[in-house]
């Protein structure tokens, strides 16, 4: 509960606009696979890739004002990891999941609601914001049909410009077409081995962009260059 | 060098506006120059009746010191009506003296020639614009002036001429920002450089400790990186020089040609980094510029931020972001009083020190003559031109004003937009919905506020009345003030909180934690009756100190709501109960009236469990009564 008072505390003390992120990761037994090459787990690598994302934003003071994360990790059920704040806190250690499973329907609905609740604490606190990213990540194939009922949703919020997504499937295994479900207007990105750091740090300047000057209206746009870091095109 | 008054009095019909009847150095102006020459010269001034009626309504309705301004307008107009050299035109039902002034000039643009006296900046520039606009091919003259205390000069510098730089210094501070006499103003365009915008080939960008050299042959290394941007480097030079290395590809031939206009002026204003030399690289091709070097930090990444204002200077009160304030509208008058309109004022272009000493810098963005300053900040951003390319319009004074009447706003009340409100959320449809939430009285007072949670409101309170109505104007009435007149309302602000007028206690706090209370004399004197009384009570939750009226305290105490936390708690317990409803889980803060009280999340079984609770506890009653009817 002290926790939750300092969070408030922060929301409405910290004056800028904020940009809501919520980052859905894949945790399930698939995760611990590093299919032979003898590297990093892969869930290794997202936890180091989850650490730098933290590192790059609090060494710009713009991003970290501005940024408000959130993550949920799933596998046959979604867990939230990291409530709706500052990045000031430490970052969560993601463990594999006990329960078997990839569900990833239930792991982006989970996301959605901290996201809708986010967004009514900022209006109703009046606290500025951006429409909220989500980041799915995912290296399998889902195991149940919850995409099919979640994606919808999603797909509305996108169309009706209240959400923009970044969904990145993780090794060679990741099914990009039902990522696609949830992205009608961009191609779900291969994230290219484990380069996890590289589009974290990427995403973490996007953020500090939305307090910059722009010629236009400040939208949370892919920067093409930067992809090449990180996403096999 | 002031106009003379001989080349107007005899052709042109001379119409003047309220501003320069109330400017400060008018009066010697139209009683001792312009009245002999319109006499020597047979002809009157017109007046129109709004600028009678305007000075009147100063006149009753203005603080003190436009009182005194248009007690000084009505007495020029009397003198001159009564030697029959002033002529009043128009009727009643003209609302606006702006727009009579416009119509009349546009209407009769070919067929007389002009001189229109006026010191608003926004009336000079539409009318620059008529003058500019390529339809009307007129033989006849308009020029546009306004009154200094030399006289009058231009508006705009018709080229060939020589003028001063005006001079209107209301402000006479010991840190001057005023640019240098004898400048030349840059001249105000109605429409945008047209042509394509091209990267400027180059063979090399040099890096750090490679020689770059100037115009003039003086050679610099290029010493450690300073800064890096979208559009170059920032690198030292020595001594308080930089130079600034545009990327490959990012200097173009707009941005080349926008640089040499602004290097034909030695622009020389303290605060403002202004392009002194181009940079030549050894194939000496332009790749960047020099300039003196800026000292302090962004105001994005320092006042703005409550934990970097505290960390950066940690000792400020009150009194010390006025001056903030002060130095940089001071920056922004000289800068508009050589027509220079800086499009893109935004807190992370504004370097200040722990001395209040403010740089602006990234000025090549700035909008000079016909070169558009390509980029800006939604936040600071009039709602008629959001969704527009920055690079694509010319922007007007009036740009300028509102970004720095959010600017101000913005550095009184640490980093809060001015319509962030409750129920809002992005920064650009904020501005569009025009929802200002302050009012100018206690926002506690009429209706559901949707001032932001937080100190936000006893900020506010805390503001001088005429802080508050200036905000109200610029936000509510979309009547934005000048750098003037914030440079009067700021200094006055700043004078009353020095001199203790202000709350005895917390008048100069940065953050104030309670609303501003008024002493017995200032009650009496605005006949405001006596508040409430109030406890102090301190918050279980956050441990915060927070006031309680005392009548709301026994009404919450007799319906049995809890009062041991602040109501930014007790908003937050209540999000946190609507969030827990509805992920499936019930909140309950626990009700009691102990000093040492907690709210804990308890999750309770779900409705049915509570029918069943309450059902024992009826029934438990019952029996209880049962046995005391006995």
């Amino acid at each position: 509960m002290a926790d939750y008072i300092l969070r408030h505390q922060e929301l409405i003390e910290n004056p800028t606009a904020r940009v809501p992120i919520c980052l859905v990761l894949d945790a399930s037994a698939s995760m611990t696979d590093t299919r032979g090459h003898g590297g990093p787990r892969p869930i290794d690598a997202l936890n180091d890739g989850v650490r730098g994302f933290f590192d790059a934003i609090r060494a710009d003071e713009i991003a970290l004002y501005a940024a408000d994360v959130a993550i949920v990790s799933f596998a046959g059920k979604p867990r939230v990891e990291f409530e709706f704040g500052s990045v000031e806190r430490e970052p969560p250690l993601i463990a594999i999941h006990d329960y078997g499973g990839t569900s990833l329907g239930t792991g982006v609905e989970k996301g959605i609601e901290l996201l809708t609740f986010r967004k009514n604490q900022y209006k109703e606190t009046g606290v500025d914001y951006y429409q909220p990213w989500l980041v799915i990540m995912t290296d399998g194939e889902p195991t149940d049909e919850s995409h099919k009922r979640v994606a919808p949703e999603v797909c509305r919020l996108i169309g009706e410009k209240r959400l923009t997504i970044f969904p990145i499937g993780v090794g060679e295994g990741a099914r990009l077409s039902t990522l696609k479900e949830f992205s009608p207007r961009r191609d779900p990105l291969r994230l290219q081995g484990l380069h996890f750091g590289e589009f974290f740090e990427w995403l973490s300047k996007s953020v500090a962009t939305t307090s910059r000057s722009t010629p236009g209206e400040p939208t949370a746009k892919l920067d093409a260059e930067g992809i090449k870091g990180w996403a096999e095109l | 060098m002031p106009l003379d008054l001989a080349d107007f009095s005899g052709r042109h019909k001379i119409i003047v506006d309220t501003s320069s009847l109330m400017a400060d150095d008018a009066e010697p102006f139209f009683k001792d120059a312009l009245h002999p020459a319109l006499k020597q010269a047979g002809s009157k001034i017109v007046v129109p009746l709004g600028v009678v009626r305007e000075v009147e309504k100063h006149l009753t309705k203005g603080d003190a010191r436009k009182k005194a301004a248009a007690r000084q307008a009505e007495r020029i107009l009397a003198h001159l009506k009564n030697d029959g050299v002033a002529e009043i035109f128009g009727d009643t039902d003209d609302p606006f003296t702006d727009q009579t002034i416009l119509y009349v000039v546009q209407k009769y643009r070919t067929k007389c020639d002009f001189l229109v006296v006026t010191q608003d900046s926004g009336l000079a520039e539409s009318l620059v614009n008529i003058k500019d606009s390529a339809a009307v091919q007129s033989q006849k003259d308009l020029t546009i002036v306004r009154v200094d205390k030399n006289g009058i000069e231009h508006w705009r510098a018709p080229t060939g001429t020589v003028s001063v730089v005006p001079a209107k210094q209301r402000d006479r501070s010991p840190a001057s920002t005023a640019a240098k006499p004898g400048l030349h103003p840059f001249a105000l365009k109605a429409a945008p450089v047209t042509g394509r915008s091209v990267p400027q080939p180059i063979s090399t960008v040099p890096q750090e400790n490679d020689q770059v050299t100037t115009r003039t042959g003086h050679s610099y290394a290029l010493g450690t990186a300073i800064a890096q941007g979208g559009e170059g480097t920032i690198y030292g030079l020595g001594g308080n020089r930089v130079g600034k290395i545009y990327h490959a590809g990012a200097l173009t031939n707009r941005t080349l040609a926008k640089l040499d206009r602004m290097l034909s002026r030695p622009v020389d204003i303290a605060g403002v980094c202004w392009p002194q030399e181009m940079l030549f690289n050894q194939q000496g091709e332009p790749i960047g510029y020099l300039m003196r070097r800026a000292a302090g930090v962004p105001l994005d990444r320092s006042v703005f931020k409550k934990p970097l204002l505290i960390k950066h200077f940690p000792h400020w009160r009150r009194t010390d972001l006025v001056d903030v304030a002060l130095s940089v509208t001071r920056v922004v008058q000289a800068l508009h009083a050589i027509n220079v309109i800086l499009g893109d004022i935004n807190p992370l272009n504004i370097l200040v020190t722990e001395a209040k000493q403010v740089t602006f810098v990234d000025l090549d963005s700035a909008q000079i003559e016909e070169f558009p300053c390509p980029v800006g900040m939604i936040n600071f951003t009039r709602a008629k031109n959001h969704g527009r390319d920055y690079g694509s319009y010319l922007r007007c004074f009036d740009d300028d004003k509102f970004a720095l009447a959010c600017l101000i706003f913005m550095i009184l009340m640490p980093g809060k937009p001015p319509f962030s409100h409750a129920g809002g959320g992005d920064p650009g449809e904020n501005i569009r919905s025009r929802s200002f939430p302050y009012r100018l009285y206690d926002p506690n007072e009429r209706g559901k506020s949707s001032v932001p949670d937080g100190a936000w409101r006893f900020i506010w309170s805390h503001f001088s009345r005429q802080i508050k109505e200036s905000f109200c104007r610029c936000f509510k009435d979309d009547q934005l003030l000048e750098a003037s007149d914030w440079i009067a309302v700021l200094t006055r602000y700043r004078d009353s909180i020095a001199k203790g007028f202000m709350d005895q206690e917390q008048g100069n706090d940065i953050f104030p934690t309670r609303f501003r209370r008024l002493s017995d004399e200032e009650r009496e004197k605005f006949r405001i009756a006596k508040p409430e009384e109030t406890v102090d009570l301190t918050c279980s939750a956050c441990g915060k100190i927070y006031e309680m009226k005392l009548s709301k305290l026994e009404e919450r105490q007799h319906l049995n709501l809890p009062t041991d936390a602040c109501p930014d708690c007790r908003k937050a317990f209540s999000l946190l109960k609507q969030d827990r409803l509805a992920r499936g889980a019930v909140v309950r803060p626990t009700r009691s009236r102990g000093p040492a009280q907690q709210y804990s999340p308890n999750t309770v079984p779900p409705k049915r469990g509570r029918i069943i609770r309450w059902a024992v506890v009826a029934l438990l009653l019952l029996v209880v009564l049962g046995r005391c009817m006995h």
